[in-house]
Order: C-alpha cells, then structure tokens, then sequence
C-alpha cells in the first residue's frame, strides 16, 4: 500500500494528497546535494502553499508559473512557507523577481528562523558555508513563538488581507514529554499542521497534511559536514527523533516528502530515524563546522586524495606488473586473479571525476563546502573498493596500511572528529633502525622458492618475490647513531608512515644517498635526514602534506634544499620532560 | 618506415579518461608498420594505472613487431610511480628525446 502511494508520487504532477478530500500537491523533487532543496505546492480551496521554493532560478521560474496559473484560476492568499532557513530552501525566495514583486504573498517562517532572517544571519542560514549572498527577507508568520507555543492558544494572521486562524495544539506523549504543534486550516474539512522539530536547526519544523509527512532535513541532520553546523543542536535533534518516531506510531501519516530526493514510506522513515538516533548519540563532542574548519577540510581532503591517488596508482600498477611477469612465467590464471584484486578501472574514473572537480574547484566554480562534500564521496567510494586485507597478501603491507589510514583519516576530519592518534612513548633510535631494515631487507628468504613442498606455496613465494619492488634500488641508505635518545611522544604507525613519505619523494627526486640520524637535542628528540643527489625540491604540495602527516604523528616537521642536499629535521616532545 | 623512429609526445594527466586517446594514437601508429616508437612523456604530470596497462601493451605489441619502445622524459611523479610499481624493470627510460634515438640505433 505504502509502496503504492510512493510509485504515485511523480516529481512536477499535480496529485491529490493523501488521506485529504480536495487538498492537491506538486511535488518537485531533486536528487540530493546542497545547491538546492525540494520543493511542494499545495493546493486548497483557501490557500496555496509553497513549500521551500528551494536555491534554483530554473527550480523557482517553474514553480512560480505553477502558482501563477493557480491564482488565475482561482485567487487566493499564496503563502510561502520554509521547514528552515537553510539557504538551499530559500535562496530564490530572497533573489527571485517573480517572489520579490509577487502581491499578497505571506511567508510563514517558525519564529526563530525569523528572527535570523530579518538580521540576515549569514551563519544560520548557512550562506556562509556556501558562499552565497542574503537578501532582504522578513516573516509575514512567525510559527511555533516560543512563548506561545505550549499555550494552546490561537493567533490570527493576516494572509493576503484574509484573517487566518492558526491554533496550539501540544500533544504529550506517554513520558510527558510535549510537541509543540500549530495548525492552520486549509479547507472546511482539511488542515496543515506545524511541528516544532529542533535538532538540524533551532527553527525546523515539519509540516503534516492528511497522510503526507513533509519532513524538511531532519533525516539529514547527522550527515558529515551538516551535523555540527551554527544552531545544530544533538540533544534536541535526539529529543526530536523520538517525538517524530511517537507521531509515526499514530498510523495516521503514510509517506514522508523529504528535503531533498525521493519520499519514503513509514516504515523507511522509522528506519531511517532510528539510525539517526545512533548515529546522533555517537556524535558529542564534534567539532563545529564552521566557515575555517569547511576551509581547512577542503584543502585536507585534497592534499590527502592526492596521496590516497599515488597510493592506489601504485597498488594498482604493481598488480598490473606482477600480473605481467606471471604472464611471461605463463602463469595466466593467477594472472588474472591478481588483476581483479582490484577494480582498477573504478578506481581511476572515482580519482579521474574527483581531479575534474578539484580543477572546477580552483576556476571558482564551487566553495569549499562542496569540496569537502566531494572528497567525502570519494572517500567512501574508495574505502568500499578498497580491500585492504586482500591486498595484503600479495603486496607490500605498508603501501595498504597507508592507503587504509588515509581512507580513514577523511572519513574522521569529514564526520567532525580528529584522526585517530595514539601517542606512545617510543624509541625513536629503535623505530629508524627497524624502518633502515625493512627498507633494505627483502620481505622473503631467498630459499622459500626451493622449499616449497606444493604448488600453492611456491606459488605464494614467487609472488612475494615478484611483488618486492625496492624504491631506493639506486640510494644508499645509511644510519648514524646521534648517541642516547630519551623516548619520545609519538604515534609509532604515523611516525613510519611519514618517513616513508619523505623517503619515497626524496627517492623520486633522484635521491642518490640518505643518512638517517637521530639525537636529542633541546629537550626533544630529533631525527634528521639528509638527501644528496636532488634534482629538485618537493614540490608545495607534497611538502604541505609531509607537514600534516609528520603533524598527525606528534612531530614537527622543517624541510631544506640547498643545491643537490635535501634535509629534513623532524622534531618530537620526549615522552617524560626531564628536571633540571 | 619500419626502422624509422617515430616520436609521440603526450601531455597532461593520463588517467581512465585520457588514456583512450594515448591508446589510439599508439595503436595507429603501430598499425601502420611502425616499430620504433619513442613516448616523449615530459608533458604528463600524473599517470593512473590505466596509463601504465596501455604502455604495457604497446611494449608487448613492439616487443612482437621485434621493434624498439623507449619512454623518455618522465616528470617526478610518473618517475615514481615507475620506480614503485616495478614499472621501470621493464621498460628502457631515458632523459630525453634525443638520448632515447641513440638507444635504439645503438
């Protein structure tokens, strides 16, 4: 029945609302970004209603001719109503000629979102996350008044010269708990009801006529990069959750029209709402998305898939050149296996569409909200391709390690929290020694090939072999004992992690000879490397990103080029301050 | 023409959508008897793993023409990448054009 009801709702067609007698509805639904939001017309024989007239010109230029057909048919009151004042809803209602000049027209707005509309509030209405300008806006209606709406009172506005009767009607639910809900009528038999849903912010509301549930975001409100905006509150967005989920109980609502995309059924919303609850509990302490942390996520997220790119061209050629030499052995079918280890192909259109962004990103066309919300697509589009453990029985478990914390790493900063840092005390003498072995010692024993007892484990052995590519082939490495190092405060992953960083661009760079040294110095402890034979210097942005990385490991990172001598100083507290 | 030395040069990032049009340059000129091929790549800044399966490609297809494939120019980043997928095993890299010539008339 509920799927019926979804099927019959088409984006841009003129619909009777369900569980209503003669109250209509026009639909426009968008898929979901942020550049704009749905919107809905309601038709009654009282008044028209628009809903979220959304941030599009061609979106608005529609609808407006929609309304404009309605009133020649049949004048009456147009009012214009927002679930909030985010600015994908109500951009065009700012900016738009046809809204400016339209006559009679009253915006119904819940006190709140009101308020900061009239003092143009840049931060609740999240213009400037998107970069976009506030026009003048006021609120004919102010609905759901904090000092009115537990009353159970009526007020009267004023729509179009017609006096409208709009009532308080709370409902408690079984733990006592109050909805603050306002109605207005639309016909003799049908109404619109006005609930206070304060969480994705203070001014939100959902609107309920007949059976349709118009939810406004409440289903996004814990999506990364929203929750943790100015007015988004987790305690009231909980609060909320559960008043709607008691509502949804009431079998009296059958579909939901969200925000943005398709309607869902009930028993999807509550689905969706019952996540969202735990998604919301896991959420304090987030940090709070504002204008400089959009900023410095954005230019994160792409210095980070700039290496997450590397990484996965690496893993994906070496596969590619293991596969090849297997050929060669006329080894085909393990060939072959190998080569679907990942789907290389996908990886390359995910970082190809991302690179493609990134480069309408710097031509102006996108803010860094949108920036941040790509990289966080591509992210997850990568970690679900991304199979770490499978990789690494092949290759070199480092190259996953690093590709797996990157993937990680957005995903933390994106959902508002630091990357994962485990400061330790640790060797950092021992530590350079152990990374010096595993850069100059082959992973295999030269004798596994001969002792393979079946064909599987020679099979293993020779890929081992294949798969060891040693990228400092044409570098001398060398240790130098600086003397006693007290520990220092590190993260031990993050700290081999970063060198190799270093060391792999350095190498790049025709690095002929590094020396590793360590010593304590001033009080930290400090390891210095020396790169002779440099043809160039890192370029900007791999240095930015060795400084975030060495940062991510609890060090300090200071980089020199002088001729063909490329040193880097890197820097760490020692784990206890010793007295003096 | 089969023991002339043909030079193609590409720039930009080779990726999953450009390595089409490398890919249909190298087999034209493949298709039309030439064996000694020189990629000039001073131009690419970035090479995907799609990249890298075409130039595997030519190399094999050469290799049966019982011809002669140099790469020559790689930037730092098709360097290192290269170098860390093992690539640089299999193929002959010189600095530059001209060098690359001298590799195969040797």
């Amino acid at each position: 029945m509920a799927e019926d009801v979804i099927t019959m709702c088409e984006s841009e067609v003129w619909q009777l609302v369900p569980g209503t007698k003669n109250v209509k509805i026009f639909p426009y639904f968008r898929k979901v970004d942020i550049l704009s939001s749905n919107s809905y017309i309601i038709s009654s024989d009282r008044y028209i209603v628009l809903i979220d007239p959304g941030g599009l010109k061609e979106q608005a230029d529609l609808l407006l001719r929609e309304v404009d057909r309605l009133l020649l048919e049949n004048p009456r009151p147009f009012i214009v109503c927002l679930t909030h004042i985010h600015i994908d809803h109500c951009y065009q209602l700012m900016h738009h000629e046809g809204f400016l000049k339209k006559k009679g027209l009253s915006i119904m707005v819940q006190e709140e979102g009101a308020i900061s509309l009239e003092n143009r509030d840049r931060q609740a209405t999240i213009a400037d996350l998107v970069r976009q300008e506030l026009g003048e806006l006021s609120a004919d209606c102010r609905l759901l008044a904090a000092n009115e709406r537990e009353s159970g009172q009526e007020i009267a506005f004023d729509l179009g010269g017609q006096r409208c009767i709009a009532c308080y009607e709370p409902l408690r639910m079984d733990d006592g708990r109050i909805i603050c809900c306002q109605t207005i009528p639309l016909s003799e038999d049908e109404r619109m009801e006005f609930i206070h849903t304060p969480g994705h912010s203070p001014d939100s509301i959902c609107i309920r006529i007949g059976s349709v549930f118009i939810t406004g975001d409440l289903t996004f409100a814990t999506a990364p990069a929203i929750a943790g905006i100015t007015g988004w509150d987790r305690d009231q967005l909980l609060d909320t959750i559960d008043k709607v989920l008691w509502l949804l109980e009431s079998g009296d609502i059958t579909i939901a029209f969200t925000g943005h995309g398709r309607p869902v059924d009930v028993p999807v919303l509550k689905k969706t709402l019952k996540y969202l609850k735990k998604e919301a509990e896991g959420l304090a302490g987030i940090e709070r998305v504002n204008p400089e942390w959009v900023e410095e996520t954005a230019i994160y997220g792409q210095q980070l898939l700039g290496e997450v790119e590397r990484l996965f061209t690496i893993i994906a050629g070496r596969l590619v050149y293991i596969a090849h030499v297997l050929d060669e052995l006329e080894e085909s079918g393990e060939a072959d296996r190998l080569r679907g280890l990942i789907n290389a192909d996908m990886v390359d259109e995910i970082l190809s569409d991302f690179n493609q962004f990134s480069a309408d990103f710097h031509a102006g066309k996108y803010a860094h909200l949108h920036l941040t919300l790509k990289a966080g697509q591509i992210v997850s589009k990568l970690d679900r391709l991304f199979e770490g453990e499978v990789l690494s029985t092949v290759l070199d478990l480092s190259l996953i390690r690093r590709a797996g914390r990157l993937l990680q790493d957005y995903s933390s900063t994106f959902r508002g929290f630091k990357p994962v840092f485990r400061p330790e005390p640790a060797d950092i003498a021992g530590l350079t020694g152990a990374l010096f072995n595993a850069l100059t010692v082959p992973p295999y024993r030269e004798e596994d090939i001969l002792d393979a007892e079946n064909e599987q484990d020679f099979m293993r052995a020779l890929i081992l072999r294949i798969a060891y590519i040693n990228p400092f082939e044409k570098t001398s490495i060398t240790i130098r004992d600086g003397g006693p190092v007290p520990p220092a405060l590190l993260d031990r992953d993050r700290f081999s992690d970063s060198i190799l960083f270093l060391l792999e661009k350095t190498a790049a760079r025709g690095a002929t000879g590094i020396i590793l040294s360590t010593c304590e110095s001033d009080g930290t402890a400090v390891l210095d490397i020396g790169c002779s034979g440099c043809k160039s210097g890192l370029d900007p942005r791999d240095t930015a990103f060795a400084v975030k990385l060495l940062q991510l490991s609890g060090g300090e990172l200071t980089l020199r080029k002088e001729k063909d001598l490329l040193t880097a100083r890197i820097i760490y507290p020692l784990a206890q301050k010793k007295c003096r | 023409m089969q023991d002339e030395i043909t030079t193609l040069a590409f720039s930009g990032r080779i990726d999953a959508s450009s390595s089409t049009g490398m890919e249909e340059d190298l087999v034209r000129v493949m298709d039309e008897g030439h064996r000694h091929i020189i990629v000039d790549l001073s131009g690419v800044e970035y090479m995907s793993s799609a990249g890298l399966r075409v130039l595997l490609a030519t190399l094999k297809r050469i290799k049966a023409m019982k011809g002669e494939l140099r790469l020559c120019g790689l930037q730092p980043f098709v360097r290192e990448v290269f170098d860390m997928t093992g690539f640089s095993k299999l193929f002959t890299i010189t600095e530059t054009v001209s060098e690359a010539e001298n590799s195969i008339r040797a």
